[in-house]
This record gives C-alpha cells, structure tokens and sequence, in this order.
C-alpha cells in the first residue's frame, strides 16, 4: 500500500515545502533586487521582515527548507542505492527524526528573543 | 488522456538535473541559512551587510551560483506541478507561457542586481565601511 501511507506522506509535504520556497523565492530576488537603488529602500523593505508575522514565516521557511533538503536526499538514496526503494519507509523516519532533531533547537533560537 | 508538450529524454535530464542541482542546493542554502539568519541574524542585516558580502567576488559567485540553481531547480519544480494539475492543452501552454515569463524576469532581475552591484563607490561616500 502506498495511498495514504508514508511514501505519499514524503511526496505531499515535499511538493508542499518545494512550492511554499518557490513562493518565497520569487519574493525574496525581488526583495534583494533593491540592493541597486540604494540603502534608504533597502533597509525599509528589510524592516518588514523583522515584524512578529515575517519572525514566525522566518521559522516556516527554515522548517519547509529543511524537511525538502532532507526528504530530498531521501529521494536521491532511493534512485541511487540499490537497495533504497526496499527502505524508503525507514528512510522516511530518519528525514522525521533529523528534522525534529535539527528543526526544534533552530526554530528556539530564531523566536527565543520575541517569546521570550 | 493528458497531452504531452515535453518529448523525448528531456525528463531524464529534468529527473537527473534535479538530483544533482538539489544535493547541490541543500549544501548552499544550509550555509546561506546558517550564516544569514543564525551567525548574522535578520534583526542585525542591513544594506551595508549584504553590500561588504558582495565586495568579496566569492560571495558574488556563491549568490549568483545559488540563485542560478534555486531559480532552475524551482522552475522546473514548478513546471512539474503545473503539469500534474492542468491537463487541457490550451491552459498547459498558458501556464507554461506565464511561468516562463516570470522565470526568465526573475532571472534577469537577479542576475543583475548581483552583477552590476559595486561597493567601491559606496565605499568612497562612507555608506559601507
């Protein structure tokens, strides 16, 4: 069975992270962009970033970031290793715990000064 | 039935690209991360900051590498979504069309911004130090 199980789990919330960075990508080369018309607009666009809402989609950018690098390699061991398409579940839940493992302590330090 | 736009081995390319150029990504964006939001800080970044990376020609080359990868990777990402939900012909062509465009002027608006940035001059009027 693969509906509903984890395979189709990894393949729905690596579709969802990659199309939530591709978002954020748009933004963020438009957002760099002002760099070439000097510090004054620069600086007020990167002022927006530093308000509460932007701190917390700092954190969602981090986590959909990290789950789609590691689910990623997930895919990546699964096309490459012999015997990857055998493991791919257990593969599943060492992209869960790396993630938790890295994803808990870093989103701590990005809030720690606003909820703190 | 759905109507096929992309022939012969370019999903082989567009499957192998996306494993080389993602491993590639999850080196560079990892490190863009951790310097940026982790060392620096997005409280602490400002014009001057991202003005004194890019007057180093390795960080140039870092972004402009990065970018150039993120936009392919993430085109081609979005293309195959694309392709999984419109099956009309017509629309398949229209989204394509519109993503393309957004493409290649992200592309272009990127790669200048990047290119043409000098910090010498901002050096000299006492912006940047």
């Amino acid at each position: 069975m693969y509906r509903g199980r984890e395979g189709m789990l990894a393949w729905a919330a690596h579709r969802a992270a990659g199309v939530g960075i591709v978002l954020f990508l748009v933004a963020h080369v438009i957002d760099i962009s002002l760099m070439g018309f000097g510090p004054k607009s620069f600086n007020a666009m990167l002022h927006l970033y530093t308000n509460p809402i932007a701190r917390l989609g700092e954190v969602v950018l981090l986590a959909a970031v990290l789950f789609h690098a590691l689910n990623g390699i997930r895919i990546g061991i699964i096309d490459f290793s012999p015997c990857g398409v055998r493991i791919h579940r257990a593969l599943f839940y060492a992209v869960v715990v790396v993630f938790l493992a890295v994803f808990l302590p870093a989103a701590y330090v990005l809030l720690r000064d606003i909820i703190l | 039935m759905s109507v096929r736009i992309f022939r012969g081995s370019f999903e082989l390319y567009s499957w192998l690209f996306m494993r080389i150029s993602g491993i590639a990504l999850a080196a560079l964006v990892v490190i863009h991360l951790i310097y940026l939001h982790f060392f620096i800080g997005v409280e602490q970044i400002n014009f001057s900051v991202v003005a004194s990376r890019w007057a180093s020609p390795g960080w140039k080359i870092f972004d402009l590498v990065m970018l150039l990868l993120a936009l392919s990777h993430g085109g081609n990402g979005a293309r195959i979504v694309l392709e999984d939900y419109i099956r009309r012909r017509v629309w398949r062509i229209a989204a394509f069309a519109v993503l393309g465009i957004i493409w290649a002027a992200l592309l272009i608006v990127g790669t200048h911004v990047v290119l043409t940035f000098d910090p010498s001059s901002l050096q000299e009027a006492g912006i940047v130090s």
